[in-house]
């Protein structure tokens, strides 16, 4: 009978004290856990945000350029330089984003230029819309002469080249003081460049702050590129572009830029709270550069 | 009884001991994999960068060591590929050219960086839209000086008569020029070559020769694959068409040669072709056959038996005054075709003067 008894209240408190113990310590260690963890989640996505959008932006800047018509050229005097980069600002860039390059492969008539298909280089193929820049050639035995003129896809289409190839076949729009006298200098195997309009900028929605980008060729909306940023305030800045000349100055003229450097602070997405510290958001300040690779002269 | 009772008196340090390494595993494996996510994300981002570089090296090293006898004569729509070349660090790159016309060429440079097993960690491809860069058509007289020419003995020949034509070219001789032509040394024609300036002409040389005397007779050579041996300073082409077929090769090379020193003498003398440029004197002491260009900024004196220049032959007389002579039996034979044959043979290619870097995706 003896075997039988229960337990006396003292071990029954004992129990419950050391079972609240476990558990509190238990507890402890699964909340911490969690934060832990959350906050290893949130660095990695900042940091892989941050990375992956510097590559992005760098992919998307490298090629810019500006082009001049030279005097020897004889299209048109005095012409204008015409830089890739049109809005240059500390939180904001409009720039002519490449898109692809072709080379002609018949000789071009009635505004419409053939482009060889299997030539064809770049992100995508030629659209509708799609600003472009097209070689041309003056006195064969000298490059002196040769320029890029400018002009607007209106149509587009399939057709053949001279060697039987298939071709894409853009009708085009030439504007400028070259444009009359461009397709006729249009030779057969020249690069034609084609571009949209793009715009990078700082920008709050939700609540956050983020780098967006749109289409300003297609009427296009912000959309988030990269973020969330930090806010922009008088002691810090989610987002600053500089324009540096050939020496490494900051410069505000669009022909004499020849690298963009930019600092993108990011921030997790929520607050986080590393051990010991204080719940709060955290950040990743990440520095770059990209010398643009078609202003070198 | 009592034995049986001891054994159920389990306790929780086991599954509290278990629970507390699992907790204390995940913390660790979390750190970890975020640590590691990090880690391969930067050597990711290091590999790319390193394609991308390998694939920046060899575009601008076909470009400074342009493949002229290949390229050169490459019809415009063909494709010339060549093979990788490996870099440090276990990159690689490997270049094809295109020609787009008569003038444009695109360059595609894939560069690669693998793993030790020769798995492929980046690829990246840039492009480059080149130009053969013009070198003009050549003087406008067999002898072209910055002084007034003293010619010694009867039998020295100059002549503007256009007629000699050149092996293995279908190109017809045109309009004569005048035997000798007098400028003054500062001359922009002893400085500038078609878009040319002497001085980048003399950058893309292939063999540079400092002051000296050559007492090894000049000729064409073949390497081990019977290709003409480019690598063999010795060799300068092969002007004439009646080496037979064995140096053919040799028939479409043209170098620029540069003699960067105060005086080079040809001793031993030779043949050759292509674009010979002297930054100060030139003597040449015995027979010599040399088809093309010779462009010297000080004096020349041709002496010797059997020395013959055809094409065209330009002496600024500039830095010490220095005079032109030509004496013994020297010969000095304007010819178009062979202006033509090696301003356009030794021709390189140069990237646009705008826009010429294409991002390949």
């Amino acid at each position: 009978m003896n075997a039988r008894r229960g337990f006396t209240l003292i071990e029954l408190m004992v129990g419950l004290v050391l079972v609240t113990a476990v558990g509190a310590v238990t507890y402890a260690l699964l909340v911490q856990n969690q934060r832990v963890a959350r906050s290893q989640s949130e660095h990695a996505g900042l940091q892989d945000n941050v990375r992956t959008g510097t590559v992005v932006v760098a992919n998307e800047l490298r090629e810019i350029g500006y082009d001049s018509i030279p005097e020897t050229a004889g299209l048109a005097a005095g012409a204008s330089v015409s830089p890739d980069l049109l809005v240059m600002e500390r939180g904001r860039l409009v720039y002519k984003a490449m898109r692809g390059i072709g080379f002609t492969c018949a000789v071009p008539a009635s505004g419409q230029v053939r482009l060889q298909r299997t030539t064809l280089l770049g992100l995508r193929p030629p659209e509708v819309g799609d600003s472009i820049t097209a070689y041309v050639e003056g006195n064969p035995d000298t490059g002196a002469d040769d320029a890029w003129v400018h002009g607007v896809v209106t149509a587009r289409g399939g057709g053949i080249c001279e060697d039987g190839s298939p071709a894409v076949t853009l009708t085009m729009t030439f504007v400028g003081s070259a444009a009359a006298a461009a397709p006729a200098r249009m030779v057969v195997g020249g690069p034609v460049r084609f571009f949209e309009v793009m715009e990078l900028r700082y920008y709050q929605s939700s609540g956050k702050s983020w780098l967006g980008s749109r289409s300003v060729s297609a009427g296009g909306v912000i959309e988030p590129m990269l973020g969330p940023l930090a806010d922009s305030t008088a002691s810090q800045r989610g987002l600053t572009f500089v324009y540096l000349d050939r020496n490494g100055v900051a410069t505000t003229i669009p022909n004499e830029v020849r690298e963009i450097a930019w600092t993108i602070k990011g921030v997790t997405d929520g607050p986080v709270r590393a051990s010991g510290t204080a719940l709060a958001v955290d950040s990743l300040t990440l520095s770059t550069s990209v010398a643009l690779r078609n202003t070198l002269r | 009884m009592s034995r049986s009772r001891r054994a159920d008196e389990r306790g929780m340090a086991l599954a509290l001991a278990i629970f507390a390494l699992v907790v204390v595993g995940a913390l660790v494996a979390g750190a970890f994999l975020a640590g590691h996510l990090e880690q391969r994300t930067g050597r990711s981002s290091l590999y790319a960068e390193q394609a991308a570089d390998a694939a920046e090296a060899g575009a601008a090293e076909l470009l400074a060591s342009w493949d002229a006898p290949t390229l050169n004569v490459l019809a415009p729509g063909s494709v010339a590929a060549f093979p990788a070349t490996p870099l440090a660090g276990r990159a690689s790159y490997r270049s094809t050219v295109t020609r787009l016309n008569e003038q444009l060429f695109l360059v595609q440079s894939h560069g690669t960086r693998v793993d030790a097993s020769g798995g492929t960690l980046a690829r990246r491809t840039v492009g480059l839209v080149a130009r053969l860069a013009s070198l003009g058509e050549g003087p406008e007289a067999a002898l072209t000086t910055g002084r007034p020419v003293e010619i010694a003995g009867s039998e020295v020949t100059i002549s503007g008569n256009d007629s000699a034509s050149v092996a293995g070219s279908d190109c017809a001789p045109g309009r004569s020029r005048p035997a000798t032509r007098a400028v003054p040394p500062s001359s922009v024609v002893f400085a500038m070559f078609g878009d040319v300036e002497f001085e980048r002409l003399a950058a893309h040389a292939a063999i540079v020769l400092p002051d000296t005397t050559l007492t090894s007779s000049l000729r064409p050579s073949l390497d081990d694959r019977n290709h003409c041996d480019i690598a063999d300073g010795a060799n300068w082409g092969e002007p004439r068409a009646s080496s037979g077929a064995a140096l053919e090769s040799c028939r479409r090379y043209f170098p620029i040669v540069y003699a960067k020193g105060p005086r080079l003498t040809i001793a031993a003398g030779g043949r050759g072709q292509g674009i010979l440029l002297v930054a100060g004197g030139l003597d040449i002491t015995s027979d010599f056959d040399f088809s093309g260009l010779i462009v010297v900024k000080g004096g020349v004196r041709i002496s010797g038996a059997g020395s013959r220049i055809t094409g065209a032959l330009m002496a600024a007389n500039g830095p010490d005054q220095s005079r032109t002579q030509i004496a013994g039996d020297a010969t000095v034979q304007y010819s178009s075709c062979a202006l033509r044959s090696a301003l356009g043979g030794a021709a390189f290619a140069e990237p646009l003067g705008q826009r010429s870097w294409v991002q390949v995706y």
